[in-house]
C-alpha cells in the first residue's frame, strides 16, 4: 500500500486524536493540557454577569435626551473614506515568484529620510517626469531608495 | 327587563345633544386617490396553498448582497488547501513606489480579506472546534502588509517635512540650475522644455496645472512671478520687443498683475507678444498691483479664470 | 470558556506565563503528550522549541530535492530524495526510499480508498544523519561523472538565485572550496489566489513631485499615526531649556584666586634646559652610580 502524503499529518481530522484521555469531575472529557488553569485573566467585553458593562471604546457618539431619545453628534461618529478611484488589482500579498525588493541608500546618511535624495528625486521628477524606475522590471531586486 | 339606567343614559345623552355634538356627516368620496404603495393581503384574498416547509433552499440572497463582502467565492468555510500559503506580505520597498490612492485602495482590500479570514477562523474555531490557525496565519501576513503601508506613508510624511525645512537654502541652487538648461534648450524642444517648467511649478512652488485646484498663497504668487520671469527671457532672444519689456523690467516681474498676465499667456511666442503688448498697455496707465493686496487680487483674477474655463467646458 | 477568546488579547500576558512550562515539568509533559497522542503521530524525533526551529537556508542545509544518503540506523546507506522540511521537528521528510513506519490507524480516521487499518508514514530523519549526494567529474576517467557523498558543506558568498527568487550562499565542499554545488530547483507554482500578479506589484505609482505639497492628504495623516501617543517625545523649546538648566554658580574668593594663580602661571615663560642643567644632572647620576655600583 502506498504510504499517506506527509501533508496529511497536519489535516484536522487527525488533531482530533490528540485529545488527552483525562476527564473533568462531571465526566466530560477534558481537552487542555493541565487542569490547574489560570483564573487570573482579565475579563472580556462578553464575561461577567448582567451588571459587568465592559465596552469596546466603540459607543458613545451623542447624547441621552431627557425624553428617552439620543441626538447623534456627527463629528463623533467614525466616518470611512474609501478612495475614488479604487484600484481593484492589488491583492493584500504579493506573488511568491516575485523577488523581494530592496532600497539600497548608499552615500544617503538617513536612508529615506534623507533631505538630500529627496531633491534628487525632486530633480528628476522635474527633469523625466512620471518615467517607470528600475524596479519596474520584474527580475530587479535592488534599487536606489 | 329594561334598566332604568340604560334608558336614563340614552335620553339624558339625546337631549344633551346639540347642533355641535352632532356627529359629522361623513365626507365626500375623494375622486382622485392614489393606489396604496404596498399591497397587503387581507382576510378576502388570502388562499389556502402547500405549506412551504422550512429549508435553507427556499431562502434565496441577492447576488449582490452587501454581506457576500464577508465570504470568499460564497463559500461557507475555504478548504485548508483552498488556502493562500505561499504568497508573501506586501515589502516596504515595493510599497514605498505605490501612490496614496494605491495603498489607500490596498489598505481596504486587506480589511476586506481579513474580515474574511476572520469569519472563517471563527467558525473553525466555535462550530468546528479545530485548534488550527491556518486562516490566522494568512491573516497575520496581511496584517504585516498593513502595517508596512502605514509605515511608508508615515515615513512619506516624514520625508518631506524635513525636506521643506532643508529647502530653504537649497531653492536658489535649485532654481537657478534649472534656468540655465531652460533657457539653453533650443527651439526645437520648446514643448518638452515647458512640460518640465509646469512641472517644476508645482514641484517647487505648488502651483497645480489645473487652475481651480490652486489655493493663492505667497508662494503661489512668487511662483508665478518667477514662472512669468523665465518665459520672457525664454521668448527675449528671438523678439526685439520681448526684449525690450525684459530690460524694462529690470530682468524680472515683480508685479503680481504683468506676473499673471504673463503665466497665463500660452507658451507660443505670439500670445507672450500679446501678453507683453497688454503689459506694456497696463504700465501706460499706470497701474499696478500693490504688494500687500496682491494675494487678495490674484486670488480675485484665478477665480474668474476657473469660473470662464467651467462655462467653456460645460457649454462644450 | 467562551468562543471568543481568539478575538481578544486580553490575558493574553497570563496565557503566556502558562505556556512557558517550568522546566522540571518539560519531561512530564512531554510523557503525557506521548502517552496521549496515537502512535502514527508521535514524531520518531523529539520536537523542537520555537527559538530552535531551522529558519534560513544555511540552517537546513538540505533543501527539498536534493539527493542524500542516510549514515545511520536500519536505512543506513539508503539514497533518497529530499520531499520537505518537517519543521516541527528541524527534521528531513524522504521520498519512498527514505525511512517509513506501519502503524495502525483507527477507523474513523481512514482516508478515501483505505482498506487496511496498517498505513505507513514516512519519517522524518535527523540532519546529522544525512549527507549531500553529488555527481562530481571523474578525474580518473575524463568526461564522465561520478556520484559521491559529500562529509561537509561550507558556505561561502551568495549570489541571487533566479530560482529562489533570493540571496542563497554557495553551497562548497570543505576542503575543496571551488567544488561548488548547486541548489537543486524548486518546482515552479503559480501564483496563488491572494497574490498580486508580479507586474501589478512593480508598477511605479508613486514620485517625489512637490516640496510645497505634501503628498499625503491631511484628513488621512491621523489614522496613520497618533499624533498624541504616548510614545511620542514633545520638543523643548528655548524657554523649556532656560527652566531646566540650573544657573552657573557664582564663584568663591578662593576658587578665583586659585584660577588666577593658574593663569599667571600658565603664562609665565617656560624653563629651557640650558647645557648648564644637563652637565649638572649628569655629574649628579654619574656620582650615584659611582657610588652605588
Amino acid at each position: 500500500m502506498r504510504p499517506s502524503p506527509a501533508t496529511l499529518f497536519h489535516e484536522s481530522p487527525l488533531s482530533l486524536l490528540t485529545r488527552p484521555w483525562k476527564k473533568n469531575r462531571d465526566g466530560t472529557l477534558f481537552y487542555g493540557v493541565s487542569k490547574s488553569g489560570n483564573n487570573r485573566t482579565p475579563l472580556t467585553t462578553k464575561q461577567g454577569n448582567k451588571t459587568m458593562y465592559k465596552g469596546t471604546r466603540s459607543s458613545g457618539i451623542g447624547r441621552h435626551t431627557r425624553y428617552g431619545g439620543y441626538t447623534i453628534q456627527w463629528d463623533k461618529v467614525r466616518t470611512y473614506v474609501t478612495p475614488k478611484n479604487f484600484n481593484t488589482e492589488l491583492k493584500p500579498l504579493v506573488s511568491h515568484n516575485l523577488p523581494e525588493l530592496r532600497h539600497s541608500f548608499s552615500g544617503y546618511q538617513k536612508g529615506a529620510l534623507d533631505s538630500r535624495l529627496y531633491f534628487e528625486k525632486l530633480k528628476e521628477y522635474v527633469k523625466n517626469g512620471k518615467a517607470q524606475g528600475e524596479a519596474t522590471d520584474v527580475k530587479c531586486y535592488v534599487e536606489r531608495g | 327587563m329594561i334598566s332604568a339606567r340604560r334608558s336614563l343614559h340614552v335620553t339624558a345623552r339625546a337631549w344633551a345633544r346639540t347642533k355641535y355634538t352632532k356627529p359629522k356627516p361623513k365626507p365626500k368620496a375623494r375622486l382622485n386617490v392614489r393606489s396604496p404603495m404596498q399591497i397587503t393581503h387581507h382576510d378576502n384574498n388570502l388562499q389556502v396553498t402547500a405549506p412551504i416547509p422550512p429549508a435553507a433552499a427556499n431562502i434565496t440572497t441577492p447576488d449582490d448582497h452587501p454581506l457576500w463582502q464577508f465570504f470568499a467565492d460564497k463559500k461557507y468555510l475555504r478548504k485548508f488547501d483552498e488556502l493562500d500559503v505561499d504568497s508573501r506580505p506586501w515589502t516596504i520597498p515595493e510599497l514605498r513606489r505605490k501612490s496614496f490612492e494605491d495603498l489607500h485602495s490596498l489598505w481596504y482590500t486587506c480589511l476586506k480579506e481579513r474580515n474574511v479570514l476572520a469569519r472563517e477562523n471563527h467558525l473553525l474555531k466555535n462550530d468546528i472546534g479545530s485548534n488550527q490557525d491556518s486562516y490566522e496565519t494568512v491573516s497575520e501576513k496581511i496584517r504585516t502588509t498593513m502595517w508596512r503601508i502605514r509605515h511608508v506613508l508615515s515615513e512619506r510624511d516624514w520625508a518631506f517635512k524635513l525636506a521643506q525645512q532643508e529647502f530653504g537654502s537649497e531653492k536658489e541652487v535649485f532654481l537657478q540650475e534649472f534656468e540655465a538648461e531652460f533657457l539653453e534648450a533650443p527651439t526645437a524642444e520648446d514643448e518638452e522644455v515647458f512640460e518640465k517648467l509646469s512641472r517644476l511649478q508645482y514641484s517647487v512652488f505648488g502651483i497645480s496645472e489645473y487652475i481651480d485646484e490652486n489655493k493663492v498663497d505667497r508662494a503661489f504668487v512668487d511662483g508665478m512671478k518667477y514662472v512669468a520671469t523665465l518665459k520672457l527671457k525664454k521668448f527675449a532672444s528671438r523678439q526685439k520687443e520681448v526684449e525690450d519689456l525684459l530690460q524694462q523690467s529690470n530682468n524680472s516681474i515683480s508685479d503680481a498683475g504683468e506676473a499673471f498676465v504673463l503665466f497665463t499667456a500660452e507658451n507660443t511666442l505670439e500670445s507672450v507678444n500679446e501678453a507683453c503688448d497688454v503689459i506694456k498697455e497696463l504700465r501706460a496707465k499706470n497701474s499696478s498691483v500693490s504688494r500687500y493686496e496682491e494675494l487678495e487680487i490674484v486670488g480675485g483674477y484665478v477665480k474668474q479664470l476657473a469660473a470662464a474655463q467651467d462655462e467653456k467646458t460645460t457649454s462644450a | 470558556m467562551s468562543g471568543y477568546q481568539h478575538l481578544s488579547k486580553a490575558g493574553s500576558r497570563f496565557l503566556k506565563q502558562v505556556e512557558r512550562r517550568p522546566k522540571h515539568l518539560v519531561d512530564h509533559f512531554k510523557k503525557f503528550e506521548e502517552k496521549s497522542m496515537p502512535s502514527f503521530l508521535v514524531p520518531s524525533i523529539p520536537r523542537v522549541e520555537n527559538d530552535q526551529k531551522f529558519q534560513s537556508v544555511r540552517e537546513w542545509v538540505f533543501m527539498p530535492g536534493d539527493r542524500v544518503v542516510i549514515t545511520r540506523g536500519r536505512w543506513k546507506g539508503q539514497i533518497s530524495v529530499i520531499q520537505q522540511h518537517d519543521k516541527e521537528t528541524n527534521g528531513f521528510i524522504l521520498d519512498e526510499n527514505g525511512p517509513t513506519k506501519t502503524v495502525p490507524v483507527p477507523k474513523q480516521f481512514w482516508s478515501e480508498g483505505q482498506n487496511s487499518h496498517m498505513v505507513t508514514f514516512p519519517i522524518a530523519v535527523e540532519k546529522k544523519d544525512l549527507k549531500l549526494v553529488a555527481d562530481i567529474d571523474d578525474p580518473a576517467a575524463p568526461g564522465q561523472t561520478k556520484t559521491v557523498a559529500v562529509r561537509d558543506i561550507v558556505f561561502k558568498g551568495s549570489y541571487f538565485d533566479e530560482n529562489y527568487k533570493q540571496r542563497m550562499p554557495f553551497r562548497c565542499v570543505s576542503g575543496q572550496e571551488d567544488l561548488v554545488i548547486p541548489w537543486p530547483r524548486p518546482e515552479p507554482k503559480a501564483d496563488a489566489e491572494l497574490a498580486t500578479p508580479a507586474e501589478v506589484a512593480r508598477e511605479q505609482t508613486f514620485w517625489v513631485e512637490s516640496i510645497a505639497k505634501n503628498p499625503i492628504p491631511e484628513g488621512a495623516l491621523l489614522t496613520v499615526r497618533n499624533p498624541h501617543s504616548k510614545w511620542r517625545r514633545g520638543t523643548l523649546s528655548a524657554r523649556d531649556i532656560a527652566k531646566l538648566v540650573a544657573p552657573k554658580m557664582p564663584l568663591t574668593k578662593t576658587k578665583k584666586a586659585y584660577i588666577a594663580e593658574q593663569k599667571e602661571l600658565a603664562a609665565a615663560p617656560r624653563r629651557k634646559l640650558t647645557s648648564e642643567d644637563k652637565e649638572l644632572i649628569g655629574s649628579k647620576i654619574f656620582q650615584h652610580l659611582k657610588q652605588h655600583l
